[in-house]
């Protein structure tokens, strides 16, 4: 029998903090991750003394990262993990740290993302077996490829797409943290240089650089610490899967977020009608319009219908990428799950200022890594 | 003149075509195209298993775009990148030519040998084009 992370001690997000993200500059990764870091401690009103472990998420800056910058905030003896998984890698500390706490082998864990832009080498370009064509294992042509395949099944429109983007820059022009701070209309976005199919410049995540961190925490360390619990938000769940052959009409990527989401919803006990709030992988729009079909926020084939009528905009039905997602608020791959956690943290806590969703109780993040990979974490306010 | 990634396809005997190195594995009789290296990724048999089997190119081309961007060094923009159903189950990306031609999704196409420069020399690679007649 598979066990949990609700079969578990229960695990809280108890402290969130980011260094905003932003395009490529000589900011050291130790100054950001350590910004990042001292926010989140400060948000759940711990000394670093407190953290059994870390995880961090990072894909381009190097072996040991984590144990060259946590040693200038204090060599505490603490448990140093490194995660690489692609886009997907501070997700991915965040599920290691969380089911560490859950096991039971610390009470306190970090995960922390971090990373600069330019070091990142793709495993594929390694795998000796060749394809015809160069776009083959490039996601922007895979997406843009999928977009016209919905284009031909479900009417989706140039027009649909660019109007993602106009929401998430939206949203992030109103985020501290966002890597992009303006406001994109209809006309700039469809008027952006021509990239891929119908997608433009700004319907495709910029790169950049940043960090994000979260503190997850068990209910001993809330006695031994004295952490308030009426700040704390719980996590539900903790899913991934890698992508399988294709089955169906659906492309496999397509299948493989719908897959993790569902089983995110039965691990944590919910339905897809109950999510307040979802952080996901909109490294180019199309994949919101697809990806809100797949988790079921809307039904199949009415994504841009759901983004129209504004199921998804903050106000709506459920709040999709209130942080401005990685179009807006950016994707410098080692941060971006966590930063998902610091936004549905913040929305589920009532405390998103001018960005909160109403009554938000129930969230979602949810990554797709290259390969791929999907991973998804639901979090609830206690 | 030197062919462009010759693990993946042959000049055909008449010089005007293409063939594509697939494998079949002898355990679950699947294709695998590009050609399967270290065992069959679709019942995981070790690569023993797995058997050349040339395909003559030929398929339909399902969903294409135009790339606007150079997204590869390897890649001249812009260029109609296609998805191409070869039958029994595979379907590849690739780059369809000549650039300008009339596309219709379901169109016959086929593997022709293009020069192209690489590294400042020619060599022959892989193109679709639609299939006459």
């Amino acid at each position: 029998m598979t066990i949990t992370l609700r079969d578990l001690r229960p695990v809280y997000v108890v402290g969130v903090g980011m260094h905003p993200y932003q395009f490529p500059s000589d900011t050291p990764y130790i100054e950001m991750g350590l910004i990042a870091l001292r926010s989140a401690l400060g948000d759940a009103g711990l000394e670093w003394a407190a953290v059994d472990s870390a995880y961090v998420g990072t894909t381009g800056i190097g072996m040991a990262a984590g144990r060259v910058m946590l040693r200038h905030i204090g060599s505490t003896g603490v448990a140093v993990t490194q995660v690489e998984n692609a886009s997907a890698s501070g997700s991915s500390a965040f599920a290691l740290a969380c089911l560490e706490v859950a096991a039971g082998r610390t009470d306190v864990s970090l995960a922390i993302g971090v990373d600069k832009t330019g070091d990142q080498v793709r495993a594929v370009q390694k795998e000796a077996i060749g394809r015809l064509s160069a776009t083959a294992d490039i996601p922007l042509a895979r997406y843009a490829l999928m977009a016209n395949g919905h284009a031909k099944a479900h009417g989706l429109t140039a027009e649909d797409m660019a109007l993602v983007a106009v929401k998430n820059h939206g949203n992030a022009s109103r985020n501290p943290f966002a890597q992009f701070r303006k406001p994109r209309t209809l006309e700039q976005v469809m008027g952006s240089t021509r990239v891929a199919g119908d997608l433009t410049a700004l319907q495709c995540c910029p790169r950049g650089e940043g960090a994000a961190a979260a503190i997850v925490v068990s209910e001993e360390a809330f006695k031994r610490y004295g952490i308030p619990a009426d700040r704390a938000v719980r996590v539900l769940s903790s899913t991934l899967r890698s992508e399988r052959e294709r089955r169906g009409d659906l492309p496999a990527s397509v299948t493989l977020a719908r897959d993790v989401a569902q089983l995110a919803y039965r691990e944590a006990g919910i339905t897809a009608d109950k999510l307040d709030v979802v952080e996901l992988h909109d490294a180019f729009s199309v994949e919101e319009i697809l990806y809100t079909e797949a988790f079921g926020l809307c039904p199949h084939g009415e994504g841009a219908k759901f983004l129209r009528e504004g199921g998804s905009a903050i106000g709506g039905r459920c709040a999709v990428n209130s942080s401005g997602g990685l179009l807006g608020q950016g994707h410098p791959l080692g941060p971006t799950g966590i930063g998902q956690v610091h936004e549905i943290t913040r929305q589920l806590r009532g405390e998103n200022g001018d960005r909160q969703q109403p009554g938000a109780k129930l969230g979602m993040a949810h990554m797709i890594g290259l390969g791929s990979i999907a991973i998804a974490h639901i979090l609830e306010r206690v | 003149m030197r062919l462009d990634k010759p693990e993946l396809c042959l000049l055909a005997e008449d010089g005007a075509a293409l063939q594509l190195r697939a494998t079949r594995c002898t355990e679950c009789r699947r294709l695998t195209f590009p050609p399967a290296r270290y065992g069959c990724p679709h019942c995981g048999t070790g690569p023993t298993a797995l058997v050349e089997e040339l395909r003559d190119g030929r398929g339909r081309l399902i969903n294409f775009i135009t790339i606007h961007a150079k997204l590869s060094p390897d890649l001249d923009v812009p260029a109609i990148v296609g998805q191409v159903d070869l039958g029994d189950g595979l379907v590849e990306d690739g780059i369809i030519e000549p650039h300008g031609a009339a596309l219709v999704e379901g169109m016959a196409v086929h593997a022709v040998p293009v020069e192209v420069i690489r590294g400042g020399e020619a060599v022959i690679t892989c193109r679709f084009a639609p299939l006459e007649g």
